[in-house]
């Protein structure tokens, strides 16, 4: 199953390079202690808003930091808050849809209307509140902003999980397989885990996958608009924000982290592109 | 029609109410509130708080508050802004017609240039152009789009000059310039930027989709059928083909509206566009209770009523859909 | 004959009025009458009446349009706008018990509607303000009025109940023109407020929400040639460094509020020019002395709960001297900004006290002394330190508003520059709101539940509710007092208490001045603050504009009548 799922994927030339790239940047920004000999945080006041040259390959911010160092760390923020978002995404969102799929009825009925009202609320508004919310909560792990905006981007993305899953489930939940399972008296709980939930996977994978790209794109946003994670923990957008008001003076600092985004994200849709051709041989490209 | 229309406008209303509700409750959760706005004045005294909080009946318990507002709109009255102390309609309708001008010529440019795209590219699969369109959509659609503006910005307001007059290519900001009477042409030159910061990411998908939506329908056997009959390959493309493909597109053109919104924000924030994203951010750091409730339910109307417009559009456009 | 006496009294006093206003100097300039100018704001005022408004955008855009009987100018001096002349006790304007204080108006004032401007105004304001319905914000003095008398409709009486020392500052904010606002009652609903009536150089034409606002020269401005200026338009950018790209472009010719790092930015753009001058404010650390469990503490609880960390004077000081301040000004605010001192480094009231040297040495000993001993990663631990347990950690949480960049720098300046003492800051920025809510809505300010706390406020010209609120210790913000009170440190004081009431209860400026600064000179020994830098005020303009000087102690548009374009 796995030897047929790569043969298919490695058929996407992007989606093998980006593939290739996503994996680079993650083993960047997870090696970044050992690949950089400067401190992502320490000012360095002799340095100040230094053109990229031999010595600061992107140049530095505005306390003299070596970007390239601050992006690696970035990077790590940045992207696992992508991956966390995304799981979590996941989680309410498999839920969510395979409860109303399998039990139906007024179950169902509830789930779906919570759904619809999830969607028709402008999401960055939402966003923006609920980050500000969390953020204020008396609890000292949300205050540092990083678990603050999971939560706040994994509220409100996980409703086109919870649609495909519901549709997955409407469709397997009379197959042949749960019939059987259900005459070996196995209980709704297992049923769901173990038989319905392996064929909604393909869906789940592909959105899970683009989920990481767009909840990236977000906290960039976020950080950008003054809602992001405190400092001095550099995560990408909020470099975006500290660069703005100098960019005229030193694009440098906007230009590179904005890059990053854009590569990441590129990547990881391409990768996501590249399993839907894999997992799903109907769709046409 | 009228009856399924009518049947899901009535099913709107418990929504909203339950969405203003929600974000009620959650703005009152946030602590702080707007009477911040007077925390650093050395000349106010605890009476003095006290006097102004209960003025603006900021005192009573939330739901209290909450029942108050509901039971005021429900009068027709939207509430007056905490900090322009002007009535929150009035606020809105100076702005709303930015966004909507500004939203609707992207949109135009957007579909302009993404449909025929999308089109030709579906037409002439794994052709170079087609290569090229999808890697460029591609791209377009992972690009952070307030990124792309601040570049927008550098390249053309900063780094690239008029070459007689030395004056930046295009203006950074504003809807007009001011202090000159009405020029159509200064108006489109305020719209450049803008317009392409949120046509970019827009033409992307729309690109994309119109293309996924072609081939789909190009594969169908009444096409080949068309095709078999000696039908002029532009008239089956056309009459046929287009008309079924744009269903899907117009679909998702309804669903975008939230995602429209999200990029005013980006957009007005940028440059300096006087419209209700700007106006959201504003109140947003003021705790500007009354003004962010009505634009977040206007926002969530819309939204509404756009889903409902896709679904009624897609009954519309095809036939064999009938809803009862 | 009395009339007549009265006559010349008030030409003398305008002749006066206009060497103060306009020192030899500064002798404004005959410039050509015409033209516009653009005044780039990067905040859109909420509303247009300086009662009800809070911001600074706001008093911004009314300063070219509404005036009060007396303003200051840029010594941070009174002088008289509306009135003839400052009333003292010489001039017979302030009563032996200074309880009554006499302005007498200019002859044929008018409004820019053409209507008379009486005494009946300046009862009405009083009146307005100090309704209870109004929604006033800035009522303090208002309320200890018990009369105001009109005699002859140039002649204002305003009687207090008790002495009120900052009487002067009293209608600096403007006088309300009774013919159009409305009822007290609604102050909130006038359509003033979007559209105020004023007697200054300017009228409003028309406010485009979000974009702009644009001002002409008011036809009844009572000095003649004056204004020079047609208009005024005054454009709403969305940030200040919008701003700074329309002033280098020549799209506007006055970029206001700018901070430090424009200035290497603007300085060498041919046609525009920096005013820049020291500012009343000063960014400080604010210090919470009591135990950060407690919930609003009075006095006598912060004695029997110190702050286990910065209940100790030692540790206080050792903070201060870690903190290389020349640096930050040099590197962070382009040697523009004064080095912090105490609360009042400008002004009449101005307490000369030394910069701290930096010397992370002396607080390394310091700590030492106050039995907080290296630890293994660098951090200190209690072992023996006066009020905290043995084994805590020298830890302590940093706080202030979101989004302000500067505020940033210098807070991952200040954690670096702990760290080498050995103090551990860790950032909690909260956005502003949170930080400065009411007592009512729980804010961790107000209920003394933080460690430090980072922000600029500043004294006005009449520093006197500044020093009383933060510093008297019957100014602790508590459940009892309904959260009354700046005293946010919970520090007290006796020198310092005995000093802030003598200077409360005395009209003579030198006896208030040297009050002032025996507190400030306690404040400076036992650091419930510790001053950072005070910020200049900077602003760009165009060179083509000519007349405007800087008053960091009213607004840009102070002096607007003398503007005039070359």
């Amino acid at each position: 199953m796995v030897g047929v799922t790569w043969r298919r994927f490695s058929r996407h030339r992007m989606a093998v390079i980006s593939l290739g790239l996503v994996t680079l940047l993650a083993l960047l920004s997870a090696l970044a202690p050992w690949l950089s000999r400067y401190d992502p945080d320490k000012p360095q006041l002799s340095t100040q808003l230094q053109p990229p040259s031999g010595k600061h390959l992107l140049g530095t911010d505005d306390l003299g930091r070596d970007l390239l160092t601050r992006i690696l760390f970035g990077g790590r923020i940045s992207m696992s808050i992508g991956v966390l978002a995304m799981l979590l995404a996941v989680v309410i969102g498999t839920t969510v849809g395979a409860v109303a799929g399998y039990y139906g009825g007024w179950a169902d009925n509830l789930l779906m209307r919570l759904t619809d009202l999830m969607l028709s609320i402008p999401s960055l508004f939402l966003l923006i509140l609920m980050t500000l919310l969390l953020r204020t909560f008396p609890v000292p792990v949300l205050r540092g902003g990083v678990l603050a905006i999971v939560l706040a981007i994994a509220f409100l993305s996980w409703m086109t999980v919870a649609r495909l899953v519901r549709a997955a489930f409407l469709s397997l939940k009379e197959g042949v397989f749960v019939e059987a399972a259900r005459a070996l008296g196995a209980g709704n709980a297992r049923i769901i885990v173990r038989h319905v939930l392996p064929g909604a996977a393909s869906p789940i994978i592909v959105a899970a996958t683009l989920r990481v790209a767009s909840s990236i794109i977000t906290e960039s946003g976020l950080s950008y608009l003054g809602f992001g994670v405190q400092l001095p923990t550099p995560t990408w957008g909020n470099m975006l924000r500290n660069a703005q008001d100098q960019m005229i003076v030193a694009p440098w600092t906007a230009i590179f982290p904005g890059v990053f985004i854009f590569f990441a994200v590129i990547a990881i849709n391409y990768v996501g592109d590249g399993l839907r051709d894999a997992l799903d041989p109907r769709h046409v490209r | 029609m009228a009856a399924y229309t009518g049947r899901r406008l009535l099913q709107a209303i418990p929504l909203l109410v339950l969405i203003s509700l929600l974000v009620f409750v959650l703005l009152h959760l946030i602590p702080g509130g707007p009477m911040a706005a007077y925390g650093n004045n050395p000349n106010m005294t605890a009476a003095d708080f006290a006097r102004l909080e209960h003025d603006l009946g900021l005192d009573a318990p939330v739901h209290v508050q909450y029942l108050r507002w509901l039971g005021a709109l429900l009068r027709g009255d939207w509430g007056y802004s905490l900090a322009s102390k002007r009535p929150v309609l009035v606020e809105i309708g100076d702005r709303l017609p930015n966004t909507i001008y500004l939203l609707s010529i992207s949109l135009a440019v957007t579909l302009g240039i993404a449909i025929p795209i999308g089109i030709l590219s579906a037409v002439r699969q794994y052709s170079v152009l087609d290569h090229a369109v999808t890697t460029v959509a591609f791209a377009g659609q992972s690009v952070p789009i307030f990124w792309f503006g601040l570049m927008l910005i550098i390249v053309f307001h900063v780094v690239l000059r008029n070459p007689i007059s030395g004056a930046p290519l295009a203006p950074g900001g504003g809807m007009y310039t001011l202090g000159e009477p009405f020029s159509l042409l200064d108006r489109l030159h305020h719209l450049i930027l803008p317009v392409s910061m949120l046509a970019v990411v827009g033409t992307a998908t729309y690109t994309r989709y119109m293309r996924a939506s072609m081939l789909e329908v190009i594969g169908q056997d009444y096409i080949r059928t068309a095709h078999a009959k000696g039908m002029p390959a532009r008239r089956v493309l056309w009459h046929h083909a287009f008309r079924n493909a744009a269903i899907p597109v117009v679909t998702i053109l309804a669903l975008e509206v939230p995602v429209l919104f999200n990029g005013a924000v980006f957009t007005e924030t940028i440059f300096s566009w006087p419209g209700m994203g700007r106006l959201f951010i504003e109140s947003a750091f003021r705790y500007d209770y009354a003004l962010l409730m009505a634009i977040i339910l206007i926002g969530a109307t819309l939204t509404i009523v756009s889903n409902l417009l896709a679904d009624i559009a897609y009954a519309y456009l095809d036939p064999r859909i009938h809803y009862g | 004959m009395r009339s007549r006496r009265r006559f010349c009294c008030s030409v003398l006093a305008a002749v006066a009025a206009l060497l103060v206003g306009f020192p030899p100097g500064l002798a404004f300039p005959q410039g050509t009458r015409g033209g516009t100018i653009t005044f780039a704001l990067y905040q859109e005022p909420e509303l247009l009446n300086r009662y009800i408004g809070t911001q600074t955008a706001l008093s911004e855009v009314t300063t070219f349009i509404v005036e009060g009987l007396v303003d200051y100018n840029e010594k941070g001096e009174f002088f008289p706008r509306l009135a003839t002349e400052i009333p003292t006790r010489q001039n017979g304007g302030v009563s032996a018990d200074g309880k009554s204080i006499t302005y007498h108006l200019r002859e044929g004032l008018k409004w820019s509607d053409g209507e008379s401007v009486s005494c009946e105004d300046v009862k009405f304001t009083w009146q307005a303000v100090s309704h209870p319905k109004s929604g006033a914000a800035y009522t303090s003095g208002f309320r200890d009025i018990e009369r105001v008398e009109c005699p002859s409709p140039t002649t204002v009486v305003v009687v207090y109940k008790t002495f009120y020392a900052p009487y002067l500052d009293q209608f600096t904010r403007g006088i309300l023109p009774k013919h159009a606002t409305g009822d007290p009652a609604e102050m909130t609903r006038w359509a003033y407020n979007r559209k105020p009536v004023g007697t200054g150089p300017f009228a409003l034409l028309e406010w485009v929400s979000g974009d702009h606002i644009t001002l002409i020269r008011n036809r009844f401005y009572r000095d003649s040639p004056k204004p020079f200026l047609n208009a005024v338009i005054i454009r709403v950018t969305p940030s200040r460094e919008v701003g700074t790209q329309l002033i280098k472009t020549g799209e506007v010719d006055i970029v206001w509020d700018l901070i430090e790092a424009n200035v290497p930015e603007l300085r060498p753009v041919p046609g525009v020019k920096i005013g820049a001058a020291p500012g009343p404010n000063a960014e400080r650390l604010l210090l919470n002395l009591a135990d950060p469990a407690l919930d609003g503490p009075p006095a006598a609880e912060v004695a029997k709960r110190p702050h286990p960390i910065l209940g100790d004077v030692r540790v206080r000081e050792a903070i201060e001297l870690g903190i290389n301040k020349q640096e930050i000004n040099e590197k962070l605010l382009f040697g523009l900004a004064t080095p912090g001192t105490n609360e009042l480094h400008i002004g009449w009231a101005k307490c000369v006290t030394r910069v701290t040297e930096y010397s992370p040495d002396r607080a390394r000993q310091l700590l030492d002394q106050a039995g907080w001993k290296n630890g293994p990663d660098g951090i200190r631990v209690a072992q023996g330190a006066k009020f905290a347990k043995d084994g805590m950690r020298l830890r302590l949480k940093l706080q202030t508003t979101t989004g302000n960049k500067l505020r940033e720098q210098v807070e991952q300046l200040l954690i670096d520059y702990m760290k080498q003492i050995g103090l551990e800051f860790y950032i909690e920025n909260v956005p502003s709101p949170v930080l400065f809510g009411s007592w009512s809505s729980g804010a961790f300010r107000k209920h003394g539940q933080f460690d430090v706390v980072m922000y600029t406020t500043n004294p006005d010209a009449d520093p006197h509710s500044q020093i009383e609120g933060y510093f008297a210790s019957w100014k602790m913000p508590t459940a009892a007092n309904g959260g009354d009170g700046f005293n946010y440190a919970r520090w007290s004081n006796q020198v310092a208490d005995d000093n802030i009431k003598l200077a409360g209860s005395s009209a003579d400026l030198s006896v208030r001045k040297k009050a002032y600064c025996a507190a400030m000179d306690e404040v400076v020994k036992d650091r419930p603050h510790i001053y950072l830098y005070g910020r200049s005020q900077i602003h760009g303009y165009r060179e083509r504009l000519q007349g405007w000087v800087l008053n960091v102690w009213t607004n840009v548009g102070w002096n607007a009548q003398d503007w005039s374009l070359k």
